[in-house]
């Protein structure tokens, strides 16, 4: 439900310029970042973080967030590959690694749709039992996997371009169409927009947290399967801190944290401005530890500009008391 | 005591254009009870706002003591020495007594660290706590205390800024009559100390009790000022209604149909025992002033509260319990009272408003179509006159009553038989008034039944069929359309 307003438009227009120039500058100081080789793997990183994300930008669109998808793709990583060093069929192991993810997006729907627990807390608490769950699986260890078809997900290409471009850009169309062209994209913006006033139009809204948390668990354990693909292993910290950047590229493409505004478009700007950033700086030579804080500044930015935004929007309706 | 405290001269005030107080005059003597009284927004309370410096005057000037004061903050209110205890209390409830009472003046013990006196703030604390009456430890969190108690740590509150004018908005609307009797003494003892007190009501019957001086205010104006003696119970009614019944009430009278809604024993959160019903083609009344209960019990038949007791029919049909999902499916549709709260999305655009509750009838399948969408809008938008470039505008862009439009399109695309209406024209201009009203009479026209809660007397006695009157909760009299007046509606309600 794109609303055919002027200011949404500008904000689009405005953050793809941004993330051209970042790109434009990267290609010019940063050696090697402007080739095939490097680009696709650019590609490949925004598209794996952009799956996670749209799943969150479902969730911040709710007014809600989901603290728990970097631990989601730890343990989703750690499920799949553990069954597959037991022995058991891929398709078998992979179903159970998204069956984990909607696990834990059903019970962050539950806490926070039916039993109207805060969401930080619920999300945070979730956050922490699936990482402990990774954890205690692997007791901590490395999960090597010699499944050829785990690597092609990781690594494998069709036509050039990488498998999971492919499968990437298939999942981001069905959510483009579910958040846009369905009842339930319709009731995620109303119950964003007022939950009160959904509820009172006789919106289920139980049933909507539900089902967005669900499907932000299963698409974060798709991150963490793919990230198992690129290393062919499993890893209980493979997720670590990147709902942080899942959230990051939310705020920054657009989708504020009061709900019912934005949507998945500015998302996947959020995405690739993101990527590009993280890429071109380790090209520039920062180490790790600077990237953080440089992408920890360019969140900042976001924030900040969100609050603004808001402050803004506040203003303007004080300045219309209501009788 | 004929000393004057506080003049008030010539006050206006409007929000976005409609007046809310013209040219007010008042005068408010040392050591006196002054009762202002006047229906739901005569402007009683928002004049109490400039007074207390909550809201900034358009015209006028106040008088303290002989003096101008230009009084443009509460901090300022308070520092000349008028205080203002609202319905809603200003209490950190888990915060000591003494902490709230003397919160954001707190004295210091040494100059040096900053540290607080809090031994002196218990101290001080027991002192106007006794003096009240209250065996009470300061020492006590706000959380633990009643209602009538928390009331009386505000009345300390402002006995501590010295206060020399208190204005309180219906204290007694949620004590008790023993609580009552006793905030009464309080209110005598501070007079006759010489603090003079501003006391806002509904309740006739306590007026005569309390007051000293009584001001009828109607429709932003103050209607007349008066000493207790010389008024009388009727007298005070007729000053508050007297507005005539104009002709801009379009309604043309049907054949009622079957009845659509029943309530029987209905109860649940502050109302018990109501039996009223609703036939298509009719459109019913509630009456009351704020706090008897109609907003609740609208939200109880459309399933927002719970029923607590009793049960609500829906075209003979029993239910004992409902929810809004319930509701809506039984084609009851609610236009609330806070329509930017409850009512519309504002954020969002006009045709997102208007089908977001209609769409699993709307639309077979789970996905939208874009056509059928802005077609449907755009109907809708035509029929009921929304004033808007396209239905993509934000309603939040929208005037009042054009977003009330919206909100009444929504259910009306939802094909709604039975529509209840909560303060329909609340804070809109004369001439949407007059469109909503139309609206109201072809929607009964076609055989929809509709229950109007209103708290503007002509408005309702205009509109409707029959009248319910409610009090504390219960219906207390029932009017047909040609017997209602508004002194005898306002005579059941108070």
């Amino acid at each position: 439900m794109k609303k055919n307003n002027y200011s949404r438009y500008r904000e689009i227009t405005g953050l793809l310029a941004g993330v051209l120039v970042l790109f434009i500058f990267m290609s010019f100081a940063a050696e090697g970042f402007f080739g095939w080789y490097n680009l696709h793997n650019v590609l490949k990183d925004l598209l794996i973080l952009m799956v996670v994300a749209s799943g969150m930008t479902l969730v911040i669109l709710l007014g809600k967030i989901d603290m728990s998808a970097g631990s989601v793709m730890s343990l989703a990583s750690i499920v799949t590959t553990l069954l597959l060093s037991y022995g058991f069929n891929i398709v078998f192991a992979l179903l159970a690694g998204l069956l984990a993810g909607a696990i834990i997006g059903f019970l962050n729907g539950y806490l926070v749709g039916v039993l109207n627990l805060n969401h930080f807390v619920a999300t945070f608490a979730t956050m922490s039992i699936a990482k402990g769950l990774a954890l205690v699986a692997c007791n901590g260890d490395i999960i090597s996997s010699d499944s050829d078809v785990l690597l092609f997900i990781g690594t494998g290409k069709i036509f050039g371009l990488f498998f999971i471009v492919w499968f990437a850009a298939i999942l981001l169309i069905i959510m483009f169409f579910l958040s846009t062209k369905t009842k339930f994209g319709y009731k995620i913006y109303s119950i964003g927009g007022s939950e009160q006033v959904a509820r009172l139009s006789g919106i289920k809204t139980s049933n909507v947290y539900l089902l967005t948390y669900v499907i932000a668990g299963v698409l974060a354990a798709v991150g963490g399967i793919f990230m198992s693909g690129k290393a062919n292993s499993g890893n209980a910290t493979i997720g670590d801190g990147y709902e942080f950047s899942v959230i990051a590229t939310v705020l920054i493409g657009g989708t504020p944290f009061e709900g019912g505004k934005g949507g998945l478009l500015g998302t996947l700007i959020g995405a690739m401005f993101l990527a590009i950033l993280k890429n071109g700086l380790s090209m520039l030579g920062f180490t790790p530890a600077w990237q953080y804080a440089l992408i920890g500044l360019a969140i900042l930015i976001a924030i900040v500009a969100d609050v603004s935004i808001n402050e803004r929007r506040k203003a303007e309706e004080k300045r219309r008391i209501k009788l | 005591m004929d000393e004057t405290i506080l003049e008030i001269r010539n006050i206006s005030k409007s929000f976005s254009g409609v007046p809310v107080l013209e040219d007010i005059n008042m005068c408010i003597k040392k050591g006196e009870v002054h009762v202002i009284v006047g229906e739901n927004g005569a402007g009683k309370s928002t004049l109490m706002k400039i007074i207390s410096g909550v809201y900034k005057k358009d015209k006028g000037e106040l008088f303290f003591e002989g003096a101008p004061v230009q009084i443009n903050s509460v901090q300022k209110a308070l520092s000349v020495g008028i205080s203002i205890i609202h319905q809603e209390f200003n209490l950190l409830p888990h915060r000591t007594i003494g902490q709230n009472i003397f919160l954001g003046r707190e004295p210091i013990k040494s100059h040096f660290l900053k540290t607080i006196d809090y031994e002196h703030i218990c101290k001080r604390s027991k002192e106007l706590l006794e003096y009240l009456g209250l065996d009470l430890d300061p020492r006590t969190l706000v959380y633990n205390l009643g209602i009538a108690q928390q009331q009386m740590v505000e009345v300390a509150k402002a006995l501590c800024f010295e206060s020399k004018v208190l204005i309180m908005d219906e204290p007694t609307a949620t004590l008790t009559r023993k609580e009552t009797a006793k905030l009464f003494e309080i209110i005598k003892k501070l007079r006759s100390e010489g603090v003079s007190i501003i006391y806002i009501s509904h309740r006739l019957e306590e007026i005569k009790q309390i007051a000293d001086t009584l001001t009828v205010l109607r429709d932003g104006k103050v209607v007349g000022s008066l000493s207790i003696e010389d008024a009388s119970i009727d007298q005070i009614i007729r000053m508050m209604v007297g507005r005539e019944i104009k002709d801009q009430y379009e309604r043309h009278y049907h054949t009622h149909g079957e009845e659509v809604l029943r309530t029987e024993n209905l109860g649940a959160k502050r109302f018990s025992e109501v039996n009223i019903n609703l036939r298509r083609g009719e459109i019913v009344g509630l009456s009351g002033l704020v706090g008897a209960g109609r907003t609740e019990i609208a939200k109880t038949i459309f399933g927002e509260d719970a029923i607590e007791k009793g049960s609500v029919y829906v075209y003979g049909k029993k239910y004992n319990k409902m929810n809004t999902q319930r509701a809506t499916r039984l084609r009851i549709g609610l236009v609330p009272e806070d329509r930017k709260e409850e009512g519309a999305i504002v954020e969002m655009s006009i045709r997102h408003n208007i089908i977001h509750a209609v769409l699993p009838r709307l639309f077979k399948s789970s996905v939208i179509s874009k056509k059928i969408e802005l077609s449907v809008a755009s109907k809708y938008k035509e029929e009921l006159n929304i004033k808007a470039p396209s239905v993509n505008k934000l309603v939040k862009l929208l005037s009042g009553g054009n977003q009330q439009k919206v909100v009444i399109a929504k259910w009306m695309c939802a094909d709604c038989e039975i529509l209840i209406f909560d303060e329909p024209t609340r804070g809109i201009d004369v001439g949407a008034k007059a469109e909503i009203y139309a609206i109201m009479s072809q929607l009964v026209g076609k055989g929809k039944a509709i229950l109007m809660i209103s708290s503007d007397l002509p408005e309702l006695i205009g509109m409707c069929d029959r009248i319910y009157t409610l009090k504390d909760g219960k219906v207390t009299a029932e009017f047909s359309r040609t017997e209602a007046t508004q002194e005898k509606i306002l005579a059941a309600c108070v």
